[in-house]
């Protein structure tokens, strides 16, 4: 078994807004356009009834945007609420 | 065209027909409040009652909705005034606007009546009249609920009117995900007269930029620029609570205080209803409307006292005046409960707040006893007793059914005296903070084309306290910042006028632009973002002239329709003759001599005519509005000097 450095983003759900900014930041860096579905890799539902916000980000698509220096979603969330996390995991 | 969905549709409830026409066609008004009121303007005929199903309800994206530009969520609600008859525009935030248009649709106009309950499901570039006797009846939450279990997709974003707008109230208004309300000129009711019950909309669809990386970088330094100021951390901190609308973080700024009698309440009552208590005792979460990095709402649980269980979106500045200092209510419960019932019932928080505190004030004064009250021991501060006349107002039970006129045609029903503590402009319910202090703050109120309300020109500098300096920078008027003094206001407000219609136009929430702060979204930004965005080249001064534009239509919209004139422009009787009782601004009121300045200073800068306040034909023709020229013309609705002025010239 090897060990290795991860990189994933991920998003604290508790101080999320539900704004979806990042989710259309997303979407601009896969395909240059503005939408919420799955041209995004982040999924935000906002639940107005009981004031919950729910994230869920396919880490299969998302590539960090390594072609900018910070990834888009996190220059357009407001309150900080993205983390760029390294993880040291193990790898088959 | 670039980043629009490209489609209007056109809903006629009484053929159950749907056509659609290219947006391209619109495209001199750009979008937002700009084609709303160009289409209420050409659609509605004089003779039309805002409820006949003649009347038309638009609903309307911008240029930007729907994109990463800073709090571009909002959707435009245009439609013939029930309280004032001239025209009405108003907008919600929230999640509605930004799915239409991703669902294939920019802008929606509704006409006709249904022979029965309906409401309408737009998704995927498709439009479906569905049957909604099952909805009518029930409150704006539980119709949202149903809408979603019935498509059975939580995505989906629901408009609905609660049982106000079906009983034709005249204050009800439009509800967008349950607690954003599109609340002016009582659209709710023009809804419930078509018999629309709701629209939901769900949509997939993308939006693509004229030019990406251009409008990419211009937001990103937005975004940067916006969340550098002072202004954001205290949204951040203290949410729209905080904000001067509900006298500040100390409670310390002008209020509105029992039926706008006074700006100053009393220290004991202020301090129960500061946002840090709301945030120490319910606060569960912060939330923010579409890509909006202002985040002004809070989440919250009630979980003691009289309403234990109670969990909602709120509580924003209008509704702490309108609920709270307005009717001396103190109870922070009892408005909590109140924003629920107002969101349920789907009533605007300011025109209900008029007419329930001049109830009281005219009660308290002897001028209306319990043989008109149903029986109602009429008192300040009585929180079961507001929630007991929100009930008769929905229902249109009793009493409540005098006052579901709206506060204007209740007094006028009444009465006995009553009609001078009417706060009301051009008919239409006010409650507003600082009214006699801000002087061009009162102006942009009184001279609202919607009939008050602070969303037309009203400015926030006085506020703010903007330096003389920035004043002059920003507006060319250096008083700007000094809410006492009544010169250069005129100016200032038609300032106002035009720019706040871009942001109405574009989609944007008002609370990012340079009404809020100097340093958020200012014309040249409007204009860099919707070239980038459409393809549209523009400049702030095009986008400017465009608002001015707008502004005139709704304007000779008014005139056309109700014929208002000089007289509808000046404040009601108690902020003329009652004074500010303490504090900064005691002794403070409107006076009627600086006020008659302060229109000629208002007119002559929009270049109409100062004796009648109407528009000149030569402002109309300057602005290219011939049509608006003619129309006015064939009614005869121009100055009297002006026509003797052609008159001599055709000789």
């Amino acid at each position: 078994m090897k060990t290795g450095l991860r990189y994933s983003i991920e998003i604290d759900q508790n101080k999320c807004t539900g704004c979806q900014a990042c989710v259309l930041a997303c979407s601009y860096h896969h395909s240059r356009v503005f939408c919420l579905t799955n041209k995004s890799s982040i999924e935000i539902f906002r639940d107005n009834k009981n004031g919950n916000v729910e994230v869920s980000i396919d880490q299969s698509s998302c590539d960090m945007c390594l072609e900018e220096e910070t990834p888009l979603c996190m220059q357009f969330c407001a309150i900080e609420a993205i983390k760029f996390i390294r993880k040291r995991k193990e790898m088959t | 065209m670039y980043n629009v969905a490209g489609k209007v549709a056109r809903i006629d409830l009484s053929n159950k027909a749907v056509a659609i026409e290219p947006t391209e066609n619109y495209k001199k008004f750009m979008g937002g409040r700009g084609v709303g009121s160009y289409l209420i303007f050409k659609e509605v005929p004089e003779s039309a009652h805002p409820l006949s199903s003649e009347n038309i309800i638009t609903f309307n994206t911008g240029p930007l909705t729907g994109t990463l530009s800073p709090s571009s969520g909002r959707i435009n609600i245009s439609t013939k005034n029930v309280a004032t008859h001239g025209i009405s525009f108003s907008n919600a935030g929230g999640y509605f606007g930004p799915e239409m248009k991703y669902a294939g649709f920019d802008h929606l106009i509704i006409k006709g009546k249904a022979d029965k309950p309906v409401y309408l499901f737009i998704h995927d570039n498709e439009i479906q009249i569905k049957q909604a006797e099952h909805l009518w009846g029930k409150d704006v939450w539980e119709t949202e609920e149903l809408i979603k279990e019935e498509l059975a997709d939580k995505k989906v974003r629901v408009a609905a009117i609660g049982q106000a707008g079906e009983n034709l109230v005249t204050m009800a208004c439009i509800m967008f995900d349950r607690s954003r309300a599109s609340g002016w000129g009582g659209c709710g009711a023009v809804m419930g007269s078509k018999n629309l019950k709701a629209v939901a909309v769900r949509g997939k669809g993308c939006l693509e930029l004229y030019h990406p990386k251009s409008f990419m970088d211009y937001n990103r330094m937005l975004w940067e620029r916006m969340l550098n100021t002072n202004t954001i951390r205290l949204f951040h901190e203290y949410g729209n609570l905080g904000t001067s609308g509900a006298g500040g973080i100390f409670g310390n700024l002008a209020q509105s205080v029992r039926n706008m009698e006074d700006e100053v309440w009393e220290a004991e009552k202020t301090l129960k209803l500061r946002e840090i208590i709301f945030k120490e005792k319910y606060e569960v979460g912060k939330l923010a409307d579409f890509t909006c990095p202002i985040n002004c709402s809070r989440f919250y649980h009630v979980r003691e006292g009289k309403f234990a269980g109670q969990k909602l979106e709120a509580l924003k500045t209008n509704v702490y005046r309108a609920f709270g200092t307005n009717i001396d209510l103190a109870s922070r419960e009892h408005i909590l409960m109140a924003n629920e019932m107002a969101d349920r019932y789907g009533m605007n928080c300011d025109s209900l707040s008029a007419v329930i505190a001049w109830a009281i004030d005219v009660y308290q004064r002897g001028l209306i006893d319990k043989n008109i009250t149903d029986g109602l021991d009429l008192q300040w501060g009585d929180g079961d007793m507001q929630l007991k006349l929100f009930e008769m107002i929905a229902f249109r039970k009793g009493f409540g059914d005098i006052l579901a006129q709206g506060v204007y045609r209740a007094s006028q029903k009444i009465g006995r005296g009553t009609e001078k503590y009417a706060m009301h402009v051009k008919g239409h319910g006010i409650c507003e903070q600082g009214i006699r202090s801000h002087k061009g703050w009162a102006l942009g109120i009184m001279t609202s084309p919607i009939g008050g309300g602070h969303l037309a020109g009203a400015p926030n500098t006085e506020q703010k306290r903007l330096s003389p300096e920035l004043g002059m920078y920003y507006f060319g008027v250096p008083t700007a910042g000094e809410p006492t003094v009544y010169e250069g206001k005129g100016k200032l407000v038609a300032w106002f006028d035009k720019y706040k219609a871009i942001a109405d136009i574009a989609g944007v929430c008002l609370f990012a632009t340079y009404w809020i702060d100097t340093s958020f979204i200012g014309p040249d930004d409007f204009a860099n973002l919707i070239s980038n965005a459409t393809g549209e080249k523009l400049n702030g001064k095009d986008l400017l002239y465009l608002g001015e534009k707008i502004f005139n239509i709704e304007k000779a919209f008014n005139t056309l329709h109700v014929g208002f004139t000089r007289k509808d422009d000046r404040p009601p009787y108690k902020l003329t003759e009652i004074s500010i009782s303490s504090g900064e601004f005691k002794g403070e009121k409107l006076l009627p001599g600086k006020w008659e300045k302060m229109l000629d200073e208002y007119y002559s800068t929009h270049h109409w005519d100062i004796k009648t306040g109407w528009q000149t034909k030569e402002c109309l023709v300057e602005l290219g509005l011939h049509d608006v020229k003619s129309r006015i013309e064939k009614v005869n609705k121009f100055p009297p000097g002006e026509k003797i002025k052609e008159k001599v010239a055709n000789k």
